[in-house]
């Protein structure tokens, strides 16, 4: 396979006017919302306030920050900044996170079974919790009471939806691909020549490729924009797991509790990792859809389908007490995508293992690359009609 | 040489061909029989498109399906519904087809513009196809299938949908393309092969009916293809294989086993033979 020939796959993509017009339509959409939210949910003179504000105070609170915000100016911002940070304690000192654990028993009524196991990952998720404490994590000032506004901005609604952009792209892509020699009515040529049906390996690896850079323009162009609008310059070093950082479930309020302490950079980056490799999935997904549906159009409603049956599964499931295919459910990539925003955390009722997105994230490769190669491998040996 | 071994191909319960035996050397092969006899599933089949269900293809002693690339290699195919890139120009398209048939930029580019001479194309190169006619479109088919200089060269209905002029023009460019090489071409058109092909194939119930030369053929209705008036009333059973306007009236072109009163029998072609095979029922 030349790279000519994956170039000029590439260009069949390319070619599209409606991918230029989707892309141009995600990024007008991400720019409204990170818009919009700037103006409904954050305070932006308190955002500009605490980073002015940390240049003098430092960015982990205690008994200093305290002391060196009391001898500043007074002014509205000075005092909501002085009520939320005085007196706070150490979150994570005393948490006994199986006690989370055997909240969601309780409220979900979990059977013996999955409750043992949910048990078990609180139980995983207490060294973390104790290395919290002993590192004073829960005192990082992130952007004090905007912190929430602005987690929530950035990882639940942005990333989730730059994410939910790039995977449909690429599925879309990769399905158009695989069908463009049906709908240009080239496949006699196309497969009896000496490439022959070896073609979709070129066409795997350009739809990848897409996908890639799909993702790539659009998460990139997005936090270009989020960035420029919210300056991060000073609190990229601020732990995640800080106190005004939390997640709100049935439960109540729980700490934002990662498996690994994170810097919100590392975590940024990690997240993009990860976002990039749910991409590559929902490209092959595309590409097993692509194979088995010659025709583009019939492949993109069997992908919609695919994708909403993906998205309901589990609360059927749940609804029906199955808690083990809801479980499993959970590692299917919409459910993954659905749940992007508590990534790399312990996930509450979602997950029963550490890690889950990864492990979830690497096993859909492991799985869907293997369903690729077998749809490819059966489509060698099948007969072409035309 | 290319071989055909007692190949059978079924969709599901469909019978398409039954029992096919052929060889292939150097020459032009025409196969013909009306549409839906199988003649594109037994191209598809020497395309490696189909796969048979019984027996199979050999290049050179070796199955086809075992060569895969090797095969394809030496393989020309222009299909009955030839596809294009619509906004591509025939340069363009040669190019992107020229690398799928395994050939670089410095290999391609003087057999592209070599090719787009011989099909006449080389004035509107680069103009996208989408403008194109169908004449003009099939030429730019033609030289696909020419790009890597097959030692088979598989043309199904080459001329459909073309006008006369143009009909005679890819006839003359085939004749041209057959030396050194086998031409496998496939029609309903008498016309299209009986002064190129060397062999005809003819496909009769979904078998091979026969393989000979065009001479051949019409030698098997020798002595018994008259041209009778169409008043004329006739005693002996005869098949009826069309009816033309003459000076006198209308004619009708009969095959009879006995003479008719009166009459001689008048040279056989192609065409009668094609009627004869596959044409309908007579009268007395």
């Amino acid at each position: 396979m030349t790279l000519y020939i994956v170039k000029c796959e590439l260009k069949k993509i390319a070619s599209l006017p409606m991918l230029w017009i989707f892309l141009s339509l995600c990024l007008i959409l991400n720019a409204g919302i990170i818009e919009g939210y700037r103006y409904s949910n954050v305070d932006e003179s308190f955002f500009s306030y605490v980073k002015e504000t940390a240049a003098i105070t430092g960015t982990e609170l205690g008994g200093e920050f305290s002391e060196r915000l009391a001898g500043l100016k007074d002014s509205e911002e000075k005092r909501r900044l002085y009520e939320e940070t005085y007196g706070v304690k150490n979150i994570y000192e005393d948490l006994k996170v199986v006690d989370l654990g055997q909240a969601y028993i309780s409220v979900y009524a979990l059977p013996d079974r999955w409750a043992a196991l949910m048990r078990n990952k609180y139980q995983c998720l207490q060294p973390m919790v104790d290395e919290l404490a002993r590192s004073n994590a829960g005192f990082s000032l992130y952007a004090a009471g905007e912190t929430k506004n602005l987690h929530d901005l950035l990882f639940s609604i942005l990333f989730r939806t730059i994410t939910g952009e790039a995977c449909v792209l690429a599925a879309l892509c990769m399905i158009f691909l695989y069908g463009y020699e049906y709908q240009n009515k080239t496949e006699a040529i196309i497969y009896t020549s000496y490439t022959g049906r070896n073609i979709q390996h070129g066409k795997l690896a350009a739809g990848l490729l897409m996908g890639c850079f799909s993702y790539s323009l659009i998460a990139g162009i997005t936090l270009l924009i989020y960035l420029g609008v919210f300056d991060y310059s000073w609190i990229w070093s601020s732990n995640v797991s800080g106190i005004f950082n939390y997640v709100e479930e049935i439960i109540g309020i729980k700490p934002f509790l990662t498996w690994i302490p994170f810097t919100l950079w590392e975590y940024l980056l990690v997240m993009l990792g990860l976002g990039l490799m749910l991409t590559l999935i929902f490209g092959l997904i595309g590409a097993v859809i692509g194979r088995l549906c010659k025709n583009s159009y019939i492949g993109a409603i069997s992908f919609l389908l695919l994708a909403l049956a993906m998205m309901t599964a589990p609360y059927f499931l749940a609804e029906k007490d199955l808690w083990g295919g809801y479980f499993v459910s959970q590692f299917l990539p919409v459910c993954l995508w659905l749940n992007s925003s508590v990534w790399l955390t312990d996930m509450g009722i979602i997950s029963l293992i550490p890690f889950h997105e990864t492990i979830g994230l690497f096993g859909n490769v492991i799985i869907w690359g293997i369903l690729t190669a077998v749809s490819s491998w059966h489509f060698s040996g099948k007969d072409v009609l035309l | 040489m290319l071989s055909v071994e007692h190949v059978t191909k079924k969709y599901g319960s469909y019978l398409a061909l039954e029992d096919i035996t052929l060889e292939f050397e150097n020459g032009v092969y025409g196969l013909l029989a009306p549409n839906g006899a199988g003649k594109t599933t037994l191209l598809n089949m020497l395309t490696t498109l189909l796969l048979p269900t019984k027996g199979e293809i050999l290049w050179e002693g070796t199955d086809i399906g075992a060569l895969e690339k090797q095969y394809r290699n030496i393989l020309g195919y222009l299909p009955q519904h030839f596809g294009y890139y619509r906004d591509n120009t025939p340069r363009q398209f040669l190019r992107y087809l020229a690398a799928l048939k395994g050939m670089d930029g410095k290999t391609a580019a003087p057999r592209i513009q070599e090719l787009l001479k011989l099909v006449a194309l080389s004035d509107v190169a680069d103009k996208k196809m989408k403008k194109f006619s169908g004449g003009m479109l099939q030429r730019v088919g033609i030289a696909q299938a020419m790009l890597n200089d097959p030692k088979l060269l598989i043309l199904d209905e080459p001329t459909a949908g073309l006008d006369p002029r143009e009909r005679v023009r890819f006839r003359n460019l085939i004749h041209s393309l057959s030396q050194n090489r086998i031409v496998i071409l496939s029609t309903h058109i008498v016309s299209d092969i009986e002064t190129i092909a060397g062999k005809i194939i003819l496909l009769k119930n979904h078998e091979l009916y026969c393989c000979k030369s065009p001479g051949e053929l019409c030698n098997m209705l020798a002595g018994r293809v008259f041209e009778v008036p169409a008043d004329r009333k006739l005693s002996k059973p005869y098949q009826l294989l069309g009816e033309h306007q003459t000076e006198a009236g209308t004619a009708l072109r009969i095959v009879c086993e006995t003479p008719p009163d009166g009459f001689s029998p008048v040279a056989p072609n192609l065409e009668d033979v094609f009627l004869y095979v596959y044409g309908d029922e007579g009268g007395e």
